[in-house]
């Protein structure tokens, strides 16, 4: 059987996708940074279970739950919606992908909290629709159904640059 | 249920993701490293307890039952011949003290 990985293993691995999940909850850099922090410390408490099948969807199941714990203490479910977008993509240097990534941003902030956590995790956590649905606790038809709303509003709001950015 | 992704969703995807901030990693695994663990059961308590239920199982499987109550007093059945002995042994020891 293999080792555990140890914690630094974990963070280099999975810090960049945690946080961008709690990013999606909170809707600011210092709450995800805060939630990310509490994270590991319960992680570093608890031994990690043999036979996890993907330590990502693992990881991700309880991030949701402490991101949703954190909701409930936090009640700013509202707040994190309205709040200013935080910058979630690197800097590219083809200006046509940073207009595009910022745009996205913009629009991403505009989607549902539980469209826009989808569509982390199936767009750049490479999830499927049955991982997501138990990371997120939700039938696996809820989690088709919410990633199909997201991309059709995404592609509502990004259609215009996306159709002169792509290679006709 | 997990179609192709299509062309727009590959463009989205190719988007590289922002890392968290390179100083992060140290103060959140410093953090996490100061955390005290939960207490865990040493393994000799466990080892203890173990033992001692499986001593407890052996010996309740292992030693006779007891007669039930009315087989001991006798009721209702001749005493055995080596009580009448004992008795008739009390009595001539209680009959040779007065």
């Amino acid at each position: 059987m293999p080792a555990a990985p140890t914690l630094p293993e974990l963070y280099d691995a999975h810090a960049a996708g945690l946080f961008h999940y709690f990013t999606s909850f909170t809707g600011n850099e210092a709450d995800a940074k805060d939630l990310l922090q509490e994270f590991f410390i319960k992680l570093a408490r608890q031994s990690i279970p043999p036979g996890i099948a993907s330590m990502r969807a693992w990881l991700l199941r309880l991030a949701h739950h402490h991101a949703i714990d954190w909701l409930r203490r936090h009640r700013v479910r509202r707040d994190a919606e309205e709040a200013a977008p935080v910058e979630l993509f690197a800097t590219h240097a083809d200006p046509d992908q940073a207009e595009l990534a910022q745009r996205l941003t913009r629009a991403l902030a505009l989607l549902p909290l539980e469209q826009r956590s989808v569509a982390q995790l199936k767009l750049w956590d490479g999830l499927t629709f049955e991982e997501i649905a138990e990371v997120q606790g939700i039938p696996l038809n809820t989690a088709a159904s919410r990633y199909r709303y997201a991309l059709e509003k995404l592609r509502s709001e990004l259609r215009p640059l996306y159709d002169e950015l792509k290679p006709s | 249920m997990n179609s192709n992704p299509d062309p727009f969703e590959n463009a989205l995807g190719a988007l590289q993701r922002r890392p968290p901030p390179p100083e992060w990693r140290a103060e959140i695994l410093h953090a996490a490293a100061q955390a005290p663990r939960a207490p865990r059961t040493p393994r000799w308590l466990v080892a203890g307890w173990s033992v001692a239920w499986a001593a407890i199982f052996v010996m309740y499987f292992t030693t006779p039952s007891e007669p039930s109550a009315p087989q001991a007093a006798g009721i209702g059945e001749p005493a055995p011949p080596i009580l009448w002995q004992q008795r008739a042994a009390a009595i001539e020891a209680l009959l040779a003290a007065n």
